[in-house]
Formats: structure tokens, sequence, C-alpha cells
């Protein structure tokens, strides 16, 4: 009985212990260059939006993440400005789209090398920041500070889903020194904004954030009528404690 | 010239300040609770470079529990002694980052202070920390001077939650009419019907589109033919609030009138009765868009 026990315990440990073994995706980016991030996105996620996990290449270009059991896709991207997030411009580096890669329950090393390449061509933003389409309908107002000031460099994403995940409708570009902005719009409807100093993927404690609302924790949509630009929607921006 | 020297390096040397590298290693030392590192990154807060203070409240708010004691008694020394804007908000961002009920009494003094420009911090530590004896403060932040103010002591009042409505109730009937409206619409987030006459008693007032919204969200099945007789206001934006809220309260009586404002003359009020009717129904719901086409509306809820 006491060595049937001894059996036992070691392969109940070992059992428990593979519910939480992840496996490890490592590789090469081919472009031996420094801060090259990687990023994981599973299944039916918006494969430009922010990632289920990321990770950072070293000065060689090797990189290795621990990921649990699913179906995983890898972009690697690299900015000239040095960001995490954003839209890409000519300059920077990106790779194909890779995957699926499939990581089952027993943990175990997936080798997989990254090539890069530089993107060139024309910047092509994720929104309309220009009104290249003559559109009527758009929001504007100012960004302002903790301390009532008009925010320089900030921009606002406009989301059409309360959420306010995954990634912006429409961003606005920057704001200039007295804080204004003009976002147009496709149509009117109903639509959930936010302003920032970073671009894309979740704000960070230190970061400037500020939604659009009233004082509630849901964030409160701006109904906005075909062909109307409605006005003095502004947004203060706080630290993200 | 050689004192000219000495005095360019010794000011080169001030003006750089601490690297990178040093408060990471400060941060580093925090994290295991010495005294002395957390001591510096206290500091730290101080210094006139707000990059340099992120830096120094990330290496904080990693700190072990059985620090956090001292830091909060440290941190609270720091208020009362420094006065800089934007020092006080980082020591206070901490104290609510710690949920600190010991700065409690600080904070309240501090948010009376109108020379503290950052003052909304008060209210958003305030309300991580959920001590109801601040009510009475965050209730009064409700009428500062700055909206982004008035907008964190509303949040504050949201993230106490059920255990604050008892005192709201007794404040709202006191209250001026914008004092109102955030009280109105922390009623709504709170999702608590206790204050559903006080709502209903307001439906037509000057806060009519806040009301609206908050009874959808309490659930409060008494709005029910209230919000329905609604349907028959001139105002669009009227008529728009109360096809979201019949959805929010999901209650099936309301379909034939939500079916009926499918017929709106306003093209908003027909998109959001479709997509309240698809909450209602569970099927997805045409409604004619501005060209004239049957279109579906997009989900705001996924």
């Amino acid at each position: 009985m006491r060595k049937l026990l001894i059996l036992l315990i070691p392969l109940f440990i070992i059992t428990c212990n593979k519910k939480d073994q992840k496996s490890t995706i490592t590789g090469t980016i081919y472009q031996a260059m420094p801060s090259f991030y990687v990023y994981i996105y599973k299944e039916n996620m918006d494969l430009k939006g922010p990632a289920f996990a990321e990770t950072i290449s070293d000065k060689d270009g090797n990189f290795s993440i621990q990921l649990p059991p699913g179906k995983y896709f890898l972009v690697a991207r690299m900015r000239s400005s040095g960001d995490i997030a954003g839209p890409l411009e000519v300059g920077d580096f990106k790779s194909e789209v890779i995957g699926p890669i499939t990581i089952d329950e027993e943990g175990k090393i997936i080798k997989q090398d990254i090539k890069v390449f530089k993107k060139t061509g024309e910047n092509k933003d994720i929104a309309i920041l220009e009104n290249k389409n003559q559109s009527k309908t758009g929001i504007s107002g100012t960004i302002y500070d903790a301390e009532g000031k008009p925010v320089s460099g900030a921009r606002v994403h406009v989301y059409d889903h309360v959420q306010m995940s995954e990634r912006p409708k429409f961003v606005s570009s920057p704001t200039g020194p007295d804080g204004k902005y003009i976002i147009y719009l496709p149509k009117g409807g109903t639509y959930y904004l936010a302003a920032r100093d970073k671009f894309g993927g979740p704000p960070k404690v230190g970061d400037l954030y500020g939604r659009y609302d009233k004082g509630t924790i849901e964030p409160s949509g701006v109904i906005v009528k075909d062909n109307e630009i409605l006005k003095n929607i502004d947004i203060t921006i706080h630290r993200v404690w | 010239m050689k004192k000219l020297l000495i005095l360019i390096f010794f000011s080169l040397f001030f003006a750089c300040g601490p690297k990178i590298s040093e408060i990471e290693k400060y941060s580093s030392g925090a994290k295991k609770g010495d005294l002395r590192d957390i001591k510096k990154l206290i500091q730290l807060l101080e210094h006139p470079d707000e990059d340099i203070k992120v830096k120094a409240y990330q290496g904080l708010i990693n700190i072990p529990d059985n620090a956090k004691a001292k830091t909060i008694e440290l941190t609270i020394n720091l208020l009362k002694k420094n006065f800089d804007n934007a020092t006080r908000e980082f020591a206070i961002g901490l104290l609510g980052k710690f949920k600190a009920k010991s700065s409690v009494p600080v904070l309240i003094q501090i948010s009376k202070d109108k020379n503290f420009k950052r003052r909304y911090v008060v209210f958003s530590a305030l309300g991580e920390i959920q001590d109801e004896t601040a009510l009475d403060a965050i209730i009064d932040g409700l009428k500062d001077e700055k909206e982004d103010v008035r907008k964190y002591a509303s949040r504050a009042l949201i993230k106490i939650g059920p255990k604050a409505i008892p005192k709201m109730m007794e404040r709202y009937v006191k209250e001026d009419e914008n004092t109102k409206g955030y009280l109105i619409r922390a009623f709504g987030e709170l999702r608590n019907n206790a204050p559903e006459d006080l709502l209903i008693n307001d439906l037509n007032g000057p806060n009519k589109y806040d009301v609206i919204w908050a009874l959808g969200k309490t659930g409060s099945k008494k709005s029910l033919p209230y919000l329905i007789n609604l349907l028959n206001s001139d105002d669009y934006k009227v008529r728009v609030q109360v096809c979201q809220a019949l959805g929010d309260l999901n209650q099936p009586d309301a379909i034939p009138y939500l079916r009926k404002a499918l017929k709106d003359k306003e093209v908003l009020v027909r998109e959001w009765a479709a997509r309240s009717l698809e909450v209602l129904t569970g099927e997805r719901t045409y409604y004619i868009d501005q060209q004239g086409k049957y279109a579906l509306p997009y989900n705001i809820y996924h």
C-alpha cells in the first residue's frame, strides 16, 4: 500500500502540472536587428488590432514566447518610432502572417523563423485621417489635460461598439498645439470616443487616456446625424493609474 | 576658466537627473520590499520630469504587501509637505492604487483645495478606496467647477457600489439639476431600481435623456408605460433614447411599440428600434436606412 502511494503521488503531481504546461514558440527574425515585436494572435482575432500576446526579439533577432494550447498566428513588426502599436509607415519592417500554428497540450518547443521586409509605397492608416471623400458627417472638439490645457499630439479613436475593445474604426490625425481635432465619418450613427497620447494597444499605467463620457464607467455614445459635424465633443485625458 | 568648467560639469551632472538604470535598480529593490529603495522612488515622485515620475510610480506599484503600510505613510507625509500639482497627482494616484483607507481624511481635505488643479485624481483614488465615509465629499465633488473632477466623482460613486445608493438618494432631492444629472447617470450604472420613483418623477425634466437611459439600465419595469409614451415625443433624441432603453429593459411588452418605431421618420430612431428588437426577439431586424434601403444595424454590443 505504501509503495503504491509513493508511486501514485509523483504521478498525481505530474498529471496536475501538465494542465498548466505551456509550449514555447521560438525562432529567429531574418533581418537581425533588435527590438522586433512578435505579435501573437488567436484564431478569428483582428490581425491589426491588439494581440493576444507579444514579445520582443533580442539583439540577434531571437525570440521566444510561452503559450497555452491553441491555434495561433504570428506577425513580426518593427516601427522606426519604436512604438509597440500603431499603423506601419513607409520604412518600418513587417513579416507576412504566419500560421496557424497549433499548440497541443504537451509542453514542447516549436521552431518558427520569420522573414521580414521593409514597408514601401504609400502610408495607409487604419482610418480616415483626411477628408478625402468630402464627407459632411463628423465630430470635432478639443483635447484637454488634467489642468485644462489643450493637448498637442493626442489622437481621437472612434469605435462603433460600446466595449471600445479591438481596433478603433477611425482615428484622427494628431492634435496641434490648440488641442483641436476633427474626424470625418462615412455616415451618421452612434459612436464611442477615446483620446490618448499613444497609438494602439490597451492603455498602460502612466499613459494619458480619456474617454468621452458623462461621468459613467460605460462610455457615452455620441449620436451624429448624416451630414452633421457635431461640435464641442471635448475630451480630457488623464494618467492611467 | 577652470572654475567655469567645474561649474559646467556639476550643472550637467545635476541636470541629467537619475539614469533609467538607477530607477530600475530602485524598482528592483522596492519589489523585494527594500525600504531604502522605496524611499528613493518616493523622492523621485518629486522630480520635475514627468517621465521620471512615471517610472518611479511604476516601480512603486509593484512593492510587496508587507511594505505597503510604510509606503502609504511616507506618501501621505509627502502630500503634507509638497504642493506641486504633478507630485501630488502621482502621490494620490499611488494611494488609490494601494486602496489606502488611512489616506481618506487627507484626500477629503485635498479635494476642497481649488489650487490643486489635478484634483480629479482625488476622486479617482476615493473610487478605488471605496470608503463610505467619503460619500458626502464625493457628492460635493459632483458640484466642482471642473468637469473632469465632477466626472471622476461620479465614477467614484459607481465604484463604491450599491452601498452608496441611500446617501445618493438622500442628497438627490436637495441638489441642483446639474448635480442631479451626475447622480442619475450613476444610478443607471449601479443598475439598482431603488431610485426608480425619483427617476420617473424627473422623466420630463432637464435631465430627461439621462433619466430615460438610467431607467433602462436599472431595469425599472414600472417605467415601461412612461417610456412607451415618450415614443410620441417631438424630440427625436428622446425617441432614440427610449428605443435604446427598451432594449436594456428587455420586456416583451415593448416589442409592438418598437416595431411601430421602425417606421419613425428619423433614421436613428429606426436603427435603434431594430437594434433593441434584436435584443428582445433574438432575431436580426432590418430597418430602412437614409437611402431608403433595408439595412441591418451594426452591433454595438459585440
